[in-house]
This record gives C-alpha cells, sequence and structure tokens, in this order.
C-alpha cells in the first residue's frame, strides 16, 4: 500500500530519534512483561513446592516462618522438637505416615537436611510427584548423602564424591565438621523446588557430625568418625516434622491437639492455608510493581507522543506536499496512526526479545540464588491480549499529532506561514 | 507551536480519555477481594465458653428464643463485629418441624435439584446443643451455680458435644451449603481438594469444630478456586456422605465428591 511506503520512509529518514523511541518502548515492555512472568512463575513455583501433606509441625513461632523454614528452607527455626514429643504425635491414630526434619547445616551455601529415608516415600510436589533418583540411592550408611539436582550442576558432583558439612548457614574453613566427610550415594532428578538445591543426610548423620559439638562450638575432645559411630546416634530432637493423616476431616482436630500438647510449645500448620495466607500477603506487592510497570509504559508512549508532537512543525512541509499530491486529509490521520502503532509494535517485539534474552541469560542465577526456576515459555493469553491492548492505546496516543496535522493540512497550502 | 482555543480542547480531551481509560483498566486488572462476611453460626456451636456461667447461657437462649422463629434456611447469617461479646445466640430447633427445617428450600443448578442447608442441620437431633443441653438439665439444677461441680458438668457436655457424629439423614443428599475455604491440594495456584468450614479462621478462645461441623470437598473438574480467592465464602453444591456411624476417627466425616463452587453474594 502507498501510505505504508510513504510511511516506512519517511520514518526511515527520522531514525535516529524513532530508534530511541522504540528502544523506551522497549525498556517499558520489557519491564512489564517481565514482571508478570516473574509472578506468574514465582507463584507456580512456590506453590507446587508441596503437596499431600497435611500438616507440619514445628517449635512454636509463627506459621508463615515455619513454613518457610521447613518447606522453603529459607529463615531459621526458634526451637527444637524433642524426639518423644515426635515419637508421641507420630503414634497417633489420626496419623497415617510422619517424616522428621532436621535442620541448621550447610554445605557450600546450600542448605544441609536430616531426615529418614520416609522423605524419599512420602515428600510429594506439584501434582503429587514424588522424588526421583537421576543417580544412586538414598542413604543407607551414617556417613551417606543425597543431593539436588541443582547441587549436583553446580559443584560438579558425581556418586561417591566427598562431601563435608559446614555448621551454621555459611560454608566456613573454621566452622566445618572436616572430621566426619560424607560420600554421595544419591542424586535427585530436578524437581524444581528447594529441594534441589539441599543435600539430604540421615538423622543419624546429623547427630554423628555433633557428637563432639555439644557445648555449640567443637569441644576440645575430638573424636573421629569410626569413634562416632559407636556411640547412640539416636536422634534427641529434630527441628519439625511433616505429617499425613488417615482422614482429612481430623485436621483442625489434630492441629489443636499439638498446639495445646502440654510437653512442649508447638505449632502445627495446615500447609495449603498458610501458603495461601502468605500469598495473600505478597498479593499486595505484586499489584503495586504491576502498576509501577503499568506507569513507565505508560512513560514510554507519552514520550513517543512528545516526540511526535516536537516534529509536527517540520513535517508541515511534507504534509503539504503529500495534499498537493492528492492525499485526502484522513491520510495525513492515517500516516500519523500507521507510523505510532509502527513504532509500537517493533517496540513491543524488540521489548520481549529483550526480556527472553535477559532471562536465558539469568535463569541459572535465579535458581541458584533465590530458588525460583523461570522457564521460557511462550507468551500466554494474557500477554497477547496486553499486546493488543498497548496497540490500541497507541492509536489513541497518535491521534492527538495527527489530529493536529489533519486541521493544518486544512488550512495549509503549499506555502506555508510558520 | 501555538494551538488554537479548540485544538487545545482537543488535545485535553484526548488525554484525559487516555488517562482514565488506562486507571480503569488498571483497576480492574487489581481487583481485589470482596468485603469478606465473617460467617458466624446461627447455631452449632455451644454458647458456653469454659468458665462462663449458667445465668449467662441461660440469657442467651432465651433472648434467642425471643428473637429467632425456628429455622428458616434462607436467612442469611448473622454478622458478628466481635468475637469477644455476648455468645453465640442458639436457635432452637423444634423437633417436630425437623425435616423441612433440615433439609431446606430448593435450588436447581443444571437438572440437579439441591437442598440448601445451614450447618446446624449438620448436626444430628441428640447432639444439637439444645438436646444435650435438655438432657442434663435435671442435674445442672441439681448443683449450685459456680461450683466445680457445674463446671465438669459443662466439659462433659463440651466432649458430648465435640464428639458428635455425623447426620445419617443427610447421606447421599444433594446439598448446597455455604462457608469458607482451608486448601489442602491445589494445582498450578488453583485449589482442587478444602475442607469446608463455618468460620474464616478460628479464633482460639473456643475450640476446633466438631467433626460434623467439617466437610471435606473436592471440586469438580473446571471448578477449583484460585488461591487468591480462597479468603472469600462461597457456596458448594453436591452429593454429601456421610462416612461411619460413630466417631471412628479413622473414618468419620462428611465428604462431598466433584463438588460445584458458587461465590457467596449476601444479600443485604
Amino acid at each position: 500500500m502507498i501510505l505504508l511506503r510513504i510511511v516506512l520512509k519517511s520514518a526511515w529518514h527520522r531514525r535516529t530519534s524513532l530508534l530511541l523511541t522504540i528502544l523506551s518502548i522497549a525498556i517499558s515492555v520489557s519491564l512489564l512483561l517481565g514482571v508478570d512472568k516473574i509472578r506468574k512463575e514465582a507463584k507456580n513455583s512456590f506453590i507446587n513446592t508441596i503437596s499431600k501433606t497435611d500438616l507440619i509441625v514445628g517449635a512454636r513461632s509463627g506459621p508463615t516462618n515455619l513454613l518457610l523454614y521447613s518447606v522453603f528452607h529459607i529463615g531459621n527455626a526458634t526451637n527444637n522438637v524433642s524426639w518423644e514429643s515426635y515419637e508421641d504425635i507420630a503414634s497417633s491414630e489420626e496419623v497415617a505416615w510422619s517424616v522428621p526434619i532436621s535442620l541448621g547445616d550447610s554445605h557450600r551455601s546450600f542448605r544441609v537436611m536430616g531426615t529418614n529415608t520416609d522423605y524419599f516415600t512420602y515428600y510429594q510436589y506439584g501434582q503429587g510427584q514424588t522424588l526421583n533418583f537421576a543417580q544412586g540411592q538414598a542413604f543407607t550408611d551414617v556417613y551417606d548423602a543425597v543431593i539436588g539436582a541443582d547441587v549436583a550442576q553446580a559443584l560438579d558432583y558425581q556418586l561417591g564424591s566427598e562431601i563435608i558439612i559446614a555448621h551454621g548457614l555459611v560454608s566456613t574453613d573454621f566452622a566445618a565438621h572436616d572430621d566426619k566427610p560424607f560420600s554421595l550415594t544419591g542424586i535427585l532428578a530436578k524437581t524444581g523446588t528447594p529441594v534441589d538445591r539441599t543435600v539430604l543426610i540421615s538423622l543419624e548423620g546429623i547427630e554423628a557430625i555433633h557428637v563432639d559439638w555439644q557445648g555449640g562450638a567443637r569441644s576440645g575432645i575430638e573424636l573421629t568418625a569410626e569413634q562416632a559411630l559407636k556411640m547412640d546416634l539416636q536422634p534427641k530432637a529434630i527441628t519439625a516434622f511433616m505429617i499425613g493423616l488417615t482422614n482429612r476431616i481430623n485436621t483442625f482436630r489434630l492441629q489443636r491437639t499439638i498446639t495445646e500438647y502440654e510437653e512442649e510449645p508447638l505449632m502445627a500448620i495446615i500447609p495449603g492455608a498458610t501458603l495461601a495466607e502468605l500469598w495473600q500477603t505478597i498479593a499486595v506487592f505484586e499489584q503495586v510493581l504491576l502498576v509501577i510497570s503499568g506507569f513507565v509504559l505508560i512513560a514510554g508512549l507519552l514520550g513517543m507522543l512528545t516526540m511526535l508532537l516536537s516534529t509536527l512543525n517540520e513535517r508541515r512541509r511534507e504534509m503539504a506536499v503529500l495534499r498537493a499530491v492528492g492525499a485526502h486529509p484522513y491520510h495525513i490521520l492515517l500516516l500519523f496512526v500507521l507510523e505510532t502503532v509502527f513504532i509500537v509494535f517493533i517496540g513491543y517485539l524488540l521489548g520481549m526479545g529483550i526480556l527472553y534474552l535477559l532471562l536465558a541469560l539469568t535463569q541459572s542465577l535465579l535458581v541458584e540464588s533465590y530458588g525460583v526456576n523461570i522457564a521460557i515459555t511462550p507468551p500466554d493469553a494474557q500477554q497477547w491480549i496486553l499486546f493488543a491492548a498497548i496497540l490500541l492505546l497507541s492509536v489513541l496516543v497518535s491521534l492527538v499529532p495527527g489530529l493536529i496535522a489533519y486541521r493544518r493540512s486544512l488550512q495549509d497550502g503549499l506555502a506555508i506561514k510558520v | 507551536m501555538k494551538l488554537g482555543r479548540q485544538k487545545r480542547g482537543y488535545c485535553a480531551c484526548i488525554l484525559s480519555a487516555m488517562t482514565i481509560f488506562l486507571i480503569a483498566s488498571c483497576g480492574r486488572a487489581g481487583s481485589s477481594s470482596d468485603a469478606i462476611i465473617l460467617v458466624t453460626p446461627s447455631s452449632g456451636e455451644p454458647a458456653v465458653a469454659y468458665g462462663s456461667s449458667l445465668d449467662e447461657w441461660e440469657d442467651a437462649t432465651q433472648a434467642n428464643a425471643d428473637t429467632t422463629q425456628g429455622e428458616d434456611v434462607t436467612d442469611e447469617p448473622t454478622q458478628s463485629t466481635s468475637n469477644l461479646a455476648a455468645p453465640a445466640p442458639i436457635s432452637p430447633i423444634e423437633p417436630a418441624a425437623v425435616i423441612e427445617t433440615e433439609i431446606g428450600t430448593p435450588f436447581i443448578l443444571d437438572n440437579v435439584e439441591y437442598r440448601e442447608i445451614m450447618w446446624d442441620g449438620l448436626i444430628p437431633l441428640d447432639f444439637t446443643p439444645d438436646a444435650i443441653m435438655s438432657k442434663y438439665q435435671k442435674e445442672l439444677d441439681a448443683l449450685e451455680d459456680g461450683s466445680p461441680e457445674v463446671s465438669e458438668l459443662y466439659s462433659k457436655m463440651q466432649e458430648e458435644y465435640n464428639s458428635a457424629p455425623v447426620n445419617e439423614v443427610l447421606n447421599e443428599v444433594e446439598i448446597r451449603i455455604p462457608g469458607f475455604v482451608t486448601p489442602l491440594d491445589y494445582t498450578d495456584g488453583i485449589i482442587t481438594e478444602f475442607l469446608l468450614v463455618p468460620n474464616l479462621g478460628a479464633c482460639i478462645h473456643v475450640p476446633p469444630p466438631p467433626i460434623n461441623q467439617t466437610v471435606l470437598v473436592r471440586t469438580a473438574e473446571g471448578h477449583g478456586i484460585k488461591i487468591e480467592d480462597s479468603y472469600d465464602p462461597i457456596w458448594v453444591m453436591g452429593k454429601i456422605v456421610t462416612e461411619g456411624t460413630t466417631t471412628e476417627l479413622a473414618s468419620a466425616g462428611y465428604n462431598i465428591q466433584e463438588a460445584i463452587i458458587e461465590p457467596y453474594q449476601p444479600v443485604q
């Protein structure tokens, strides 16, 4: 179409300023889409971390705190749960299965979790998927360890590799349990949950590395790995435990029993309910982020409007010439509309490109540091609707200079009184 | 450039239209949940809290007997501004009219007739607070007010109330019941299995709801609830199944499979 060719040629003539405008639109679009994508992916990976667990029990703190440290390994427990309490509650008739967990150590910035082999049977995530081994098997010996997929990838471990556990959350030489090395017996398949970033050892393993740490720090009496094996490795306390019930109707009753447990201050949370609560809190920030991105986009569009209006004067002759060769006034309007739509279209596609490029580059970093797995998927229906809405908005924006030029072209002749 | 007055007007119109359009679309995109109406059960939880006196309880039943005229299940649940104020009023259930009041007015959706029911309808007759009260009335009258025996008796009555079994009358009945969601299972942010309860965020001051005031619901295909909307009250429609005749913990409870969910809109 001739008009389109004229638009393109005219745009090419002013390519420098147009390029900058396109870039500003692209950046605002990639911000908007990026926030939307991260929000959706974070929510999914968050929510799909645990399923089919009816109650999680830990020392009394707060529900969100317990959920975060037991499932997401974020934050710390305020106190422990004694083994007696665990056994007492786990043996109630309402409980179908239970899995104890023990946290507090780390290995080269990956959290170490002590548990028993029931964890591999009963822990489920996503749509009821259980943990599978990519290589090897669960621990059988006190000094065996199993690692998640991301740990294996980041630290390049194979079966049989030696692992030194460090005390506390950050691994340093002076806080390491280097007298008791562990050997890798299994590597889990990728799950997209915090399990990928965890090193799993047995509860007896946790006890063994702490036999000479009873005072809270390394004591003068050093026990070798073999000597530790001879000691009583029955755990005296754990950090938390997960419960599955025989009948879910009893959830509230058992939850209340645990909360009122007289032997020890404990609390029980329903993971689904606490996750919903947590998400309600985050939802506010979600909305704020979206609103901010919306404003950035508006800023980009207004920048474009400014550029169009400011060059309007220079283009009066161009419009006059076009009128002279037979263009109708509405062609002038259409010229502006097409140009704006063209700019926004290219800007949007460029923005998407920038976003995908950034995601591709930072994907592994995000998983390692924040545990958020952002899948690079094509845009969903909602994002295409957003595209259409932005194009519509740009048409409205273009009407401003378009109508001005339309009116002027009616008044001006070839001799323009500037 | 100089804009004539008319053109200035043009520009102002267009710019304000754009702004309004944007704000409107932002507003719709960031819609927040509707106001949450706290559903206090009109009956079903005993007005007796630990340590409260018999007089208070009697006043409460008296006051309630004066105001309510039997059970009208099309009533909207009462709104309570404070959980710590007067004990929850109990509406007396006339045993004779029980069949009409328990299984309420029919509601048709997709050619299935659902009976609308409120939470007190889930309690079998022998175990309503009234019934338990009348059972122990003579003993209560014989005891002195405020004595430890009275507290003991209340605890016993409480236990009996809490151990109340499910109402067998409702087995395999298609019902429509409102309530709040406690999520259990979810897929990609859509809740597919949950516990339906009469109140949101049960307070610590009273014991947890007895087994017959909780319904385990599994949603039908396409009727899952988004996790953001899980705080809003809903209507649940489906066939309720009562499992077990005793309070054998492993098997007791109300169950609705293939439930259809609708948002709850209170009529004010």
